[in-house]
């Protein structure tokens, strides 16, 4: 069963469930992210836009705790947290939808949505027939009814198999989902069926930060826009305020 | 009650390579691959029999006791996995290198124990895995060998280590932001595989009453000729433990069979080499049709 | 569901196998006896000439003969013995990889009441009817007292170093040749033996004739056996293969009398080996084994063997230090310049095995 969960503003107009203050990120010598402050909210579509090397995919692995970060701290639900290891962030209610998809071909639909964390009975067994039955309904109530959870992944469709992994964040008590190019590579009607899941996350409660090159989906589908130019953050842009241009000339780092 | 015998005698003849195809199934499911076990079966058969048997007898002349010697066998076993591992996982050197370089490692110290004497004459105990038979016709080893396989299919289709060596074989970098514990599992596959290859040593040595120099040498071939046969991947990720149980058998028969066979014994390696070939082609043809009959399903 | 494919097919592939094996097997099951040799290897002249020499003269004695192989490994040896067994032959003629390893084999084939015959080697126990083999002494004791002549005709004196190459001390072979060798040698006080450790294999040969022969000025080179190549083409590496004559000679006395050493006889490079008659006593053993099976024959007590017509009549029979059971030994003598052409060799012999 998915969890809903309602988001209490700690304090009066607070309602940031994760909070971004002073991360630094060098490789050697090379700065990969430089004092990046920004809040997510619950119940939001936070658009992450930035050139390639701009620090996006760095971003998202320093707060999935991929990452160690050099400098600077992240607030989760009100809480500092420091993760060692996507398990720790998994666990704590964040989760990252890679650009590689993070599923596995060899296995079936049912088993990539409980990857790492599968359902048992006593003596360690897991429960194989349960987790079937929980994946089928997961899938029906996210539209995707017509995917059978025993299907291996490796016969799926680019837009069935971000399915399968948006309804895998979705099954844990997730919180915040970092989407890294969910459209990237897909047909234009599987296109919209993402963009359409994407908006149901955010009706149940989750906040969704949704990386893409495509600045048209980005303006369509976000609350908000975050840029990132070289490392640094150059704007915070509410997505009903703003058009294309501002959004390109801030990802060329705000200069002309 | 000929062909009985033969047969018990296919079975007895496989319970070897088959506990160390299990070790190395472990291994290839996570991506990896060991080729060490021939060796850690060598040496541990080396080092338990060096420990029971008397100095007379090329021995130490400790005599210590058999239960001890077993445990000591497989733990040397599981230390050999930690080694490889350690190398493999910690360091990121190649597992090809690794484990080739403790084959020749592991063979090479058989060599410094033995002084290339012949070791033999041990308690009783010591070869009652490899010896016994039950009421004279059917031998321990080969219900060891068949329950191993039958656990170690449990184990992979129903627990969460076997599962998420599935998932690393298949997509490590998936698995790792997954949060499963990649390291951790490649690492517990490497010590099962060395485990087993101290246990077919105990096996062997009970099985042959006398323990040589050269135990094992090439028998690595073998263990991945059942595992291709079995359908396992050498890239991980796919394969089971029934499909290489076959190999395993299928090798068997072929070997048997061509000892019954009264063919020229210069022919036998290359008919032996044919029918490998001829079972991991067939084993293909039947992939790829299950590929197209799985696609044209929506 | 894949696994029910998987094991279905095997289990398919298993019967059809049997099925075919054995079928093959009763068919050729006649009136004739059975007999089967498992060979401890078949990848050097001297294993292949006493195992076909040993199949044809018992195939023409009217018996089935079949030659196995066991491919230097004990355990596929164990395997192939325990087959013969089940197959139920009406003797098995062994010569094992190792001598220990190999007697539980024995026992077994004791216990299931098939007659064991050996062949230039013997396990270290069990119930043997006969062990036909060289004799290891005469043979260290000829090469080591031609080394020793050939040494005093070239440099006028006993004296120098010496290489032996041994082979592993638990082989009942490589002992009593390598002790032999020395209760030679041990005699010429002047003559330094410089004793190595190999494994029949010849990149030991190789590298420590070269090591060896670079680091010191050898005389003379003897070994176990000349059957595994290396010595000459090491000492050649380094330029210290000089022909017979040659002030720089070493002296070459080998045990076995290899093909190849007969080639390098013929070219003046090696001058010595003692005959290991391998023809000689396979032959001996197939007629025996008929004897015996036939009920004619069989060796009741140590002595000459009184059974005329036969071609082991004569020949000196004793009770194995090894194994129950009988055992006669074959003689050696030297082969040389003088000598090797002769077609009774077993290296000019086996050229019609090839």
């Amino acid at each position: 069963m998915e969890k809903e969960h309602t988001v209490t503003p700690e304090d009066g107009e607070d309602t940031a469930i994760l909070k971004v203050r002073g991360l630094s990120k060098t490789f050697d010598h090379v700065v990969a992210l430089d004092d990046v402050s920004f809040d997510i909210n619950s119940q939001e579509v936070l658009g992450l836009v930035g050139d390639n090397g701009a620090g996006k995919s760095t971003l998202i692995k320093l707060v999935s705790g991929v990452y160690r970060a050099n400098a600077g701290k992240v607030v989760f639900g009100g809480r500092q947290v420091e993760f060692n290891s996507p398990r720790e962030s998994r666990d704590s209610g964040i989760e990252v939808i890679y650009q590689d998809m993070a599923l596995v071909d060899e296995l079936e639909v049912w088993e990539n949505v409980f990857l790492g964390r599968q359902l048992r009975h006593g003596f360690g067994v897991i429960d194989r027939k349960r987790m079937i039955e929980e994946a089928a309904s997961l899938l029906e109530r996210l539209g995707l009814g017509s995917l059978s959870p025993t299907t291996q992944v490796g016969y799926l469709s680019g837009g069935q198999k971000k399915g399968v992994a948006i309804s895998r964040a979705l099954y844990w008590d997730t919180r915040v989902i970092f989407m890294d190019e969910p459209t990237a590579a897909l047909a234009v009607i599987e296109i919209q069926r993402v963009l359409e899941l994407i908006e149901r996350l955010r009706e149940k409660g989750v906040a969704v930060v949704f990386v893409s090159h495509n600045l048209k989906e980005i303006l369509g589908v976000t609350n908000r826009i975050i840029v990132l130019h070289r490392g640094q953050l150059t704007g915070i842009l509410d997505t009903k305020e703003t058009d294309e241009d501002e959004v390109i000339r801030l990802m060329m780092g705000g200069e002309n | 009650m000929l062909s009985l015998r033969i047969l018990i005698n296919v079975l007895e003849h496989s319970s070897i390579l088959g506990i160390l195809v299990i070790g190395m199934i472990f291994c290839l499911l996570a991506g990896r691959f060991d080729l060490s076990s021939e060796s850690t079966l060598g040496f541990s058969a080396i080092v338990g029999a060096w420990l029971v048997s008397t100095n007379i007898h090329f021995g130490s002349g400790w005599l210590w006791p058999p239960v001890a010697v077993v445990l000591l066998m497989l733990a040397m076993g599981a230390a050999v996995g930690c080694i490889n591992s350690f190398f493999i996982i910690k360091l990121r050197v190649n597992a090809f290198i690794v484990t080739l370089a403790m084959l020749l490692t592991l063979r090479g110290f058989t060599y410094v124990f033995t002084n290339a004497n012949t070791m033999y004459d041990f308690p009783e105990s010591f070869m009652a895995l490899g010896g016994y038979s039950i009421s004279g016709m059917l031998p321990v080893s080969v219900i060891l060998f068949l329950g191993l396989f039958l656990f170690s299919q449990f184990v992979l289709s129903y627990t969460r280590f076997g599962r998420d060596l599935y998932a690393i074989g298949g997509n490590r970098a998936a698995a790792f932001a997954a949060g499963i514990r990649v390291d951790r599992q490649t690492f517990a596959a490497f010590v099962i595989s060395g485990m087993l290859g101290g246990l077919a040593g105990w096996v062997l040595a009970g099985r042959l009453q006398a323990v040589t120099i050269g135990l094992g040498e090439g028998m690595v071939f073998e263990v991945f000729a059942a595992a291709v046969i079995g359908g396992v991947s050498l890239s991980g990720g796919k394969g089971n433990m029934m499909g290489p149980l076959g190999g395993v058998l299928l090798l068997g028969v072929i070997t048997t069979g061509l000892s019954v066979m009264p063919i020229s014994s210069f022919w036998v390696d290359a008919v032996r080499g044919v029918l490998i070939l001829a079972a991991v082609v067939l084993w293909r043809i039947t992939e790829i049709y299950e590929e197209r009959w799985r696609k044209s399903i929506p | 569901m894949r696994i029910f494919r998987i094991v279905g097919l095997s289990a398919l592939g298993c019967a059809l196998a049997l099925s075919a094996l054995l079928s093959g097997f009763a068919a050729s099951a006649a009136d004739k006896y059975r007999v089967i040799y498992i060979a401890p290897q078949l990848n050097n002249s001297a294993d292949i000439v006493i195992g076909r020499n040993w199949q044809e003269v018992a195939q023409n004695l009217g018996m089935e003969a079949v030659l196995k192989n066991a491919e230097t490994d004990a355990k596929r040896e164990a395997d192939e013995w325990a087959t013969a067994i089940a197959l139920g032959y009406d003797a098995i003629v062994g010569g094992p990889v190792d001598s220990f390893a190999a007697t539980i084999n024995v026992q077994k084939a004791n216990a299931a009441g098939i007659p064991v015959f050996m062949l230039g080697r013997t396990s270290a126990g069990g119930k043997v009817e006969l062990i036909a083999r060289a004799d290891n002494i005469s043979l260290g004791t000829i090469a080591a007292e031609e080394l020793v002549a050939r040494i005093i005709e070239q440099r006028g004196e006993a004296s120098g170093k010496v290489l032996e190459l041994h082979g592993p001390m638990d082989q009942v072979n490589a002992r009593q040749r390598s002790e032999a060798i020395q209760a030679v040698l041990a005699k010429y006080p002047n003559i330094e033996l410089i004793r190595k450790l190999q494994h029949w294999t010849p990149e030991e040969f190789f590298d420590i004739t070269k090591s060896v022969a670079s680091s010191n000025d050898l005389v003379g080179i003897t070994m176990g056996s000349d059957v595994i190549p290396g010595i000459d083409a090491a000492l050649d590496s380094i330029g210290q293969l000089k022909k017979i004559g040659d002030p720089d000679h070493i002296v070459l006395s080998g045990i076995d009398a290899d093909p190849r050493i007969l080639d390098l006889m013929g070219e003046g490079m090696w001058d010595v080996s003692a005959l290991q008659d391998m023809v000689g006593y396979g032959t001996i053993l197939a007629h025996y084994i008929k004897d015996y099976l036939d009920g004619k024959y069989k060796i009741s007590s140590a002595g000459p063997i009184d059974n005329p017509g036969a071609p082991y009549h004569g020949i000196e029979a004793r009770w194995s230090e090894d194994t129950e059971g009988w055992e006669i030994q074959t003689p050696s003598r030297p082969v040389d310049q003088s000598n090797y052409t002769d077609p009774t060799l077993w290296g000019n012999a086996i050229k019609r095995y090839q």
